[in-house]
């Protein structure tokens, strides 16, 4: 392999609606968990890969990426046309450990209720460190690599760039350290994810009766006109707080260009007047040129409140 | 009349109609083939879309398609909705489901939002001639409801396979308890609105509450849809080329359309998959029977200033045995803990287990933040949140209040003080009701706490108002403020001073009488009957005026509202007089529909004929300064609502005394010209007199009330969001009180069923209702007076006889309806004649509405008054002697109020009119009962009755009562008004006076019959039966 050509690299055949990496280009997280695991990664890779790697992952050259327990796998396209299958493994908790840590979250169900919207309490580290599996790799012997790329070093540009998007996956879902380190979410919830599952299935609402021939029944009774109001639910508080998206939090593996969580506030606050509109029985302004009528005052005595949650990390 | 129903088939609303013909009824049932027969009731395309284009803003972006409808069949017939009255009870046990085709059309969601527009409040008319069916109705609401999760943000993106394409939807998003709202509206979906299948082969198999909830989730969509276009940019949009299927997906939730422009499959497919692994807490909560509630539990005597809130798992169906949520919740449980805590940061410390239960303890300053801040955005996200009883909505949780005390510095004359005199207040700060000093306050202040115990309840301190509390108490100083501000706040039309709420004002002398006068609590003086009034007032009247009195003496505006036939005209012409009495000369100004105009005249004439009475109407009425003296010579100008506006620049200029609007309904949409101009003129008083029950339809209250007491409910917007929006959303029961609180000083309303109003009351009052003749009345009726004279010139016994009465007929004809007298006879232009009891035509063998509306003086004062009848839940008989006629009336009301009238003829059979009869009396039977008179007139009980019309007059009194007392027995509790309709200015007024006149010897000199007329001589004749012109209305000025 002549000198030249290392230092002078193919330029990769370019993907479109790769999975990019969403924290901006150059600036890619330094605070967290991700940014510890990449601490790791930084201290192994030689030479020019992690900036490589780091723009491979910005502009999206990582065509998946699938993580399982004990692993993460991915597809790089590099500069050959084949894409390069790459598979980041982790040395996992063993046996004891697993149980020891096991029966402690089970004591502390907001632990576990925090790991399931992607929070990452600092007591879950701790069982972790002390069932002697840090959850953040720091250590070679943590990490085996493999890459189908025919660069020698222990981590290459592919390696290094799945190993950023891995950061962003994990500040986003912490649950998948917790995987990578042995404990997958299934076991994690135990027998309350089949129970939960099987609550899927049920539907709450009756049996319900065919169609009356009875002529009353079939057209409906013409007296009930003036009733008291139908109950609709408790009134809204804040226009544009799109309330469930921010309890959903973001989507992960975001690759659009626009970020997700702002367009839903902006939907919800154009949309939330216009339903107050229907709900209280005015008619609809149809024109186009309604949907700009600001939102009422009175009743959004919330907007102060708005927090800004998790739009960074989009 | 054509009725709309909507049927959910295929992922749509579909509309179809039915309209009813008697040729059609009489059809054979169409042999059953291979499909199912046409319904006789189809419309058809070209009836349908007539109605359909009525509606305003209607698109027409589908075709029609024909469907296959299963209806109500009985014996092969098909029971439409109308005739359900006939099939109550046994006779329904005989009906099955057939298929029937229909013309339908699938609605696009503009075409849907057009709709739901139209079809609103109480009102079943969409528009004129066109009827919303019960289940459109139910949709409606449904449509609100979609509206509803709208506004509460209830509502996710998705993307979903449609069999390979991939489309973006906005979903709602149901919690537990939205699917119970959302079951019991499904429940209330008639059958109807789900009868459609594609064909013939199979009943449909959508049970309502999927169909409610496709429909929920398709105008959802749509309204999410709507509003969202403009949040994408144009560019951007029109781009179309975007670099990831994120992209393509979340423009397409943005667009017109649902496709999502993203050409790889599996790519779409993964999205798809990942945004429901997203979505998933919140999809399992809408399956959840269970949610997690957050419940604040206030610090115990062992441990103060120690609150805990606690995490339980509360079921939907019995939400008061919430459990504790422990360390086996479930997936759902903890991951709602987990999405709670991520909005509710102090949550996730984990700190507290509190007797085994999950939760947090916090400190006073967290829970207070908790309270106002969290708790709503939980709520918001769709989780349960329990606060102590305390702490109750935004108006009247406790914290500080100010108590004022009024200081007049009483004038001598308590006549000369009015809402603008000045009175001193001294303000105090209380807490709990108890006054509060400055040190105590200062303490507080100082410990900065936001909630505190104080005697042995919480209390929220809010800095900013506790700093105003203090200011006020260390100014030691009265402040001065006029009266008006006081009683405002005496009678709670305000409830805030300084930015505190006040709790209480104590005051004395005639600031406390004039409040507790106006708030009822102390009865009102009876006054004497003015001088210049002739006539009696009864007890109640007496109140009314007394009333009315009181109010205008201290220029405040009233409404009242009593019932049709209690007298609001006597009580209004009585206050009248008595500001006369008192020295008034400047005129007042009484606006009402040019149908009661002469009515108003009269009533003058007969109850003040010392008030002289300015008709500002027709070609003839004066302008500019000519009308300015010319009304300074009046005591009362009268004119119309359409006139109102036209002339505002002339009405304007004249210093009027009072301005009074009659049938003030009129004036019930701000929006209109009438209404601002009725708004913008300015006098010393105003008064608005009305039927309808006001204060059901929040909406019109505001224009009335700004009318009475401009300001008084403060700007529309403030309006709406203060008072309309949370009754009519059902978000806050309390708003009804206070608004009612607000608006009762000022409006009066009794009842005929008012046990003390019964007592004044005799069972049976007549009045005559006086209506104008139309222009093309009154050129009809002079037409036939002409023919009239040259056939007399040669005429004599007999012939002469037969000559007259048939002028009589034709007469009383064209003042009922021109239509009436030109009839639809092929054979002649006059077809009916007089007890011609054959029902009237088929509807659309006469046209259109518009040929029946405007046209005739007394239709529009019927349609007016039946307007307050049905409004306030009474029914109401017309008679009429023309069967002819009672059809007109039956299908102009039927266009009008959406229901189609009961009219029997002496063309029904004995069954049918038992059933008619049941129908009336039952609960939900149409409100309106037509009766040719002779028909009626054969001992059938319609008891349920509280109205009796007599659209048309018998010229013999002793026929017209027997005939009516016959129809009727009035029932033991119920009075009964007889109001009977008489044109003015023609004979029925001429020939109405002469009988007044000879009443006395009525049954001798008037006999059985109508005969009596022809034995008057030529010139008698003439007189009785010549046209006074100025009676005439333009149809324009309707």
């Amino acid at each position: 392999m002549s000198k030249r050509k290392k230092h002078a690299p193919r330029i990769p055949i370019s993907v479109t609606g790769g999975i990019r990496a969403q924290t901006g280009r150059g600036r890619h997280v330094r605070r967290g968990w991700g940014a510890r695991w990449m601490a790791l990664i930084e201290k192994l890779v030689v030479g020019p890969r992690l900036g490589r790697g780091r723009s491979y992952a910005a502009s999206g050259q990582v065509a998946e990426l699938q993580p399982i327990v004990g692993a993460v796998e991915a597809c790089v396209q590099g500069a050959s046309p084949q894409p390069y299958r790459v598979a980041l493994r982790f040395r996992t908790l063993d046996e004891a450990g697993r149980r020891k840590v096991l029966a402690a979250l089970l004591r502390r169900p907001i632990l576990v209720a925090r790991l399931l919207v992607r929070d990452l309490p600092p007591e879950v580290e701790e069982l972790f460190c002390a069932a002697g599996c840090p959850l953040v790799p720091e250590q070679r012997e943590d990490l085996r690599v493999e890459c189908s790329c025919p660069d020698w070093s222990e981590l290459c540009k592919h390696a290094t760039a799945v190993s950023y998007l891995l950061a962003e996956a994990i500040d986003r879902d912490p649950l998948l350290l917790l995987a990578l380190r042995g404990i997958g979410r299934d076991e994690l919830l135990g027998h309350r994810a089949a129970e939960s599952r099987s609550a899927d299935q049920q539907d709450s609402c009756a049996a319900e009766a065919p169609l009356s021939a009875d002529p009353a029944a079939f057209w409906g009774s013409t007296s009930s006109t003036e009733e008291t109001p139908t109950d609709f639910g408790p009134a809204p508080d804040c226009a544009g707080a799109a309330p469930l998206a921010r309890r959903l939090g973001p989507l992960p593996f975001w690759r659009g260009e626009e970020k997700f969580l702002d367009v839903l506030c902006a939907v919800c606050a154009r949309a939330a007047p216009r339903g107050w509109t229907v709900w209280s029985g005015e008619p609809l302004d149809l024109s186009r040129a309604g949907a700009k009528t600001p939102a009422p005052s009175g009743v959004f005595r919330l907007r102060r409140h708005r927090l800004n949650m998790d739009l960074t990390l989009q | 009349m054509i009725v709309l129903h909507g049927s959910w088939l295929e992922g749509a609303l579909h509309l179809w109609a039915e309209q009813w013909s008697t040729e059609a009824e009489a059809l054979p049932p169409a042999p059953v083939g291979s499909g199912a027969p046409p319904s006789p009731c189809d419309p058809g395309e070209d009836g349908l879309l007539a109605a359909w284009q009525k509606i305003p803003d209607a698109p027409l972006d589908h075709d029609f398609v024909a469907r296959t409808a299963w209806l109500p069949t009985i014996a092969g017939r098909l029971v439409h909705s109308r005739e359900v009255w006939r099939f109550s009870g046994d006779a329904a046990a005989g009906t099955t489901l057939a298929p029937w085709q229909v013309t339908a059309l699938p609605l696009s969601w503009r075409a849907q939002f057009a709709l739901f527009n139209a079809c609103r409040d109480h009102d079943r008319r969409l528009a004129p001639g066109v009827t919303a069916g019960e289940d459109l109705r139910v949709w409606a609401e449904i449509f609100r409801y979609a509206g509803a999760l709208t506004a509460r943000e209830a509502f996710l993106p998705a993307l979903v396979d449609c069999g390979g394409r991939y489309e973006s939807r906005w979903q709602p998003a149901f919690d537990g308890g939205d699917r119970h709202r959302l079951f019991h509206l499904a429940a209330r979906l008639p059958a109807a609105a789900r009868c459609l299948t594609a064909t013939a082969a199979a009943m449909p198999a959508a049970t309502p509450t999927a169909a409610a909830e496709a429909f929920v989730a398709e105008s959802v969509d749509w309204l999410v849809r709507f509003a969202a276009v403009t949040t994408l940019s144009r560019a951007y949009a029109n781009k179309g080329r975007y670099f990831s299927a994120h992209d393509a997906w979340l423009a397409s939730l943005r667009g017109d359309g649902r496709m999502v422009r993203w050409d790889r499959a599996d790519e779409l497919a993964a999205l798809a998959t990942e945004i429901n692994a997203w979505r998933r807490p919140v999809d399992l909560a809408s399956h959840a029977d269970t949610r997690l509630l957050l419940r604040l539990e206030e610090p115990t005597s062992h441990a103060p200033g120690r609150w805990f809130l606690s995490c339980l798992v509360q079921p939907f169906a019995h939400p008061e045995q919430a459990r504790p949520l422990a360390a086996e919740g479930g997936e759902f449980a903890l991951t709602s803990l987990g999405q709670a805590a991520a909005l509710y940061p102090p949550l996730g410390r984990g700190d507290g287990t509190h007797d085994t239960t999950t939760g947090c303890a916090l400190t006073t300053g967290e829970a207070h933040e908790f309270l106002t801040t969290y708790a709503p955005l939980l709520e918001a996200a769709g989780f349960g949140v329990a606060t102590p009883a305390w702490w109750r909505g935004d108006g009247r949780r406790p914290r500080l209040e100010l108590l004022a005390q009024a200081r007049d510095g009483a004038p001598a004359d308590p006549r000369r003080c009015t809402l603008a005199s000045l009175v001193s207040v001294n303000w105090q700060v209380a807490l709990a009701g108890e006054p509060v000093s400055i040190e105590e306050l200062e303490a507080l202040r100082r410990s900065g706490e936001k909630l505190m115990h104080f005697h042995g309840r919480w209390i929220e301190f809010d800095g900013r108002q506790t700093d105003e509390a203090l200011r006020l108490l260390r100014r030691q100083k009265d402040e001065t403020r006029s009266a008006g501000d006081l009683v405002r706040l005496m009678i709670g039309v305000d409830q805030d001073a300084h930015g505190l709420r006040v709790g209480g004002v104590a005051a004395q002398g005639w600031l406390q009488e004039l409040a507790s006068r106006m708030r009822g609590e102390t009865a009102l003086e009876e006054l004497p009957l003015p001088q210049g009034f002739c006539g009696e007032l009864r007890p109640y009247q007496r109140h009314g005026l007394a009333w009315l009195a009181f109010l205008r003496s201290w220029g405040l505006g009233a409404c009242l509202a009593d019932d049709m036939g209690l007298g609001k005209t006597i009580q209004a012409l009585a206050l009248l007089a008595r500001e006369r009495e008192r020295g008034e000369t400047r005129p007042v100004l009484l606006v009402c529909p040019s149908s009661v105009l002469g009515n108003w005249q009269r009533e003058a004439a007969r109850f003040t004929p010392g008030l002289t009475v300015l008709r500002h109407h027709g070609p003839e009425r004066c302008f500019g300064e000519a009308f300015v003296e010319e009304a300074a010579r009046h005591a009362l100008v009268v004119t119309n609502y359409a006139l109102l506006p036209r002339d505002y620049a002339t009405l304007r200029r004249v210093k009027w005394a009072g301005v009074i609007l009659d049938e003030a309904q009129n004036v019930k949409n701000p929006d209109t010209r009438q209404s601002q101009a009725a708004r913008a003129l300015t006098a010393d008083y105003r008064l608005a007199l009305t039927g309808t029950p006001v204060e059901n339809h929040v909406g019109d209250l505001w224009s009335l009330m700004d009318f009475l007491n401009p300001g008084l409910l403060g700007s529309r917007t403030a309006f709406r969001d203060r008072f309309l929006r949370p009754i009519q959303s059902g978000i806050d029961p309390a708003a009804r009180e206070r608004l009612r609180r607000a608006t009762a000083p000022f409006v009066l309303r009794r009842l005929k069923t008012d046990r003390t109003i019964i007592a004044d009351l005799p069972e049976k009052i007549e009045g005559k209702v006086y209506c104008p003749l139309t222009r093309e009345q009154a050129v009809l009726y002079a037409a036939a007076l002409r023919e009239l004279e040259t056939g007399l010139s040669g005429a004599a016994g007999i012939a002469r006889r037969g000559l007259v009465l048939a002028t009589l007929t034709r007469l009383k004809q064209i003042c009922n309806h021109p239509l009436n007298y030109l009839g639809r006879d092929p054979d002649g232009p006059r077809g009916s004649r007089a007890g011609d009891d054959a029902p009237a035509a088929a509807p659309r063998a006469e046209g259109s509405d518009t040929e029946l509306a405007g046209r005739s003086g007394k239709m529009a004062r019927l349609t007016e008054m039946l307007e307050e009848v049905v409004d306030s839940g009474d029914r109401a008989l017309v008679f009429t002697q023309f069967a002819h006629m009672g059809g007109l009336l039956q299908r102009h009301l039927g266009q009008t109020f959406g229901f189609e009238p009961l009219f029997l003829h002496g063309g029904v059979p004995l069954l049918e009119r038992d059933r008619m009869v049941a129908a009336f009396q039952s609960a939900d039977g149409p409100p309106v009962f037509v009766l040719s008179l002779r028909a009626g007139g054969t001992g059938i009980n319609l008891a349920h009755a509280s109205h009796v019309f007599h659209f048309d007059r018998w010229w013999n009194p002793a026929v017209e009562n027997q005939a009516t007392d016959r129809a009727f027995r009035i029932g033991q509790t119920r009075n009964v008004l007889v109001h009977k309709f008489v044109c003015a200015g023609t004979l029925e007024d001429r020939i109405d006076a002469l009988i007044e006149a000879k009443r006395a010897v009525a049954e001798d000199v008037i006999g059985r019959g109508e005969a009596w007329l022809t034995e008057l001589s030529d010139e008698e004749l003439k007189t009785a039966l010549a046209l006074a012109p100025e009676m005439v209305v333009d149809e324009a000025d309707q």
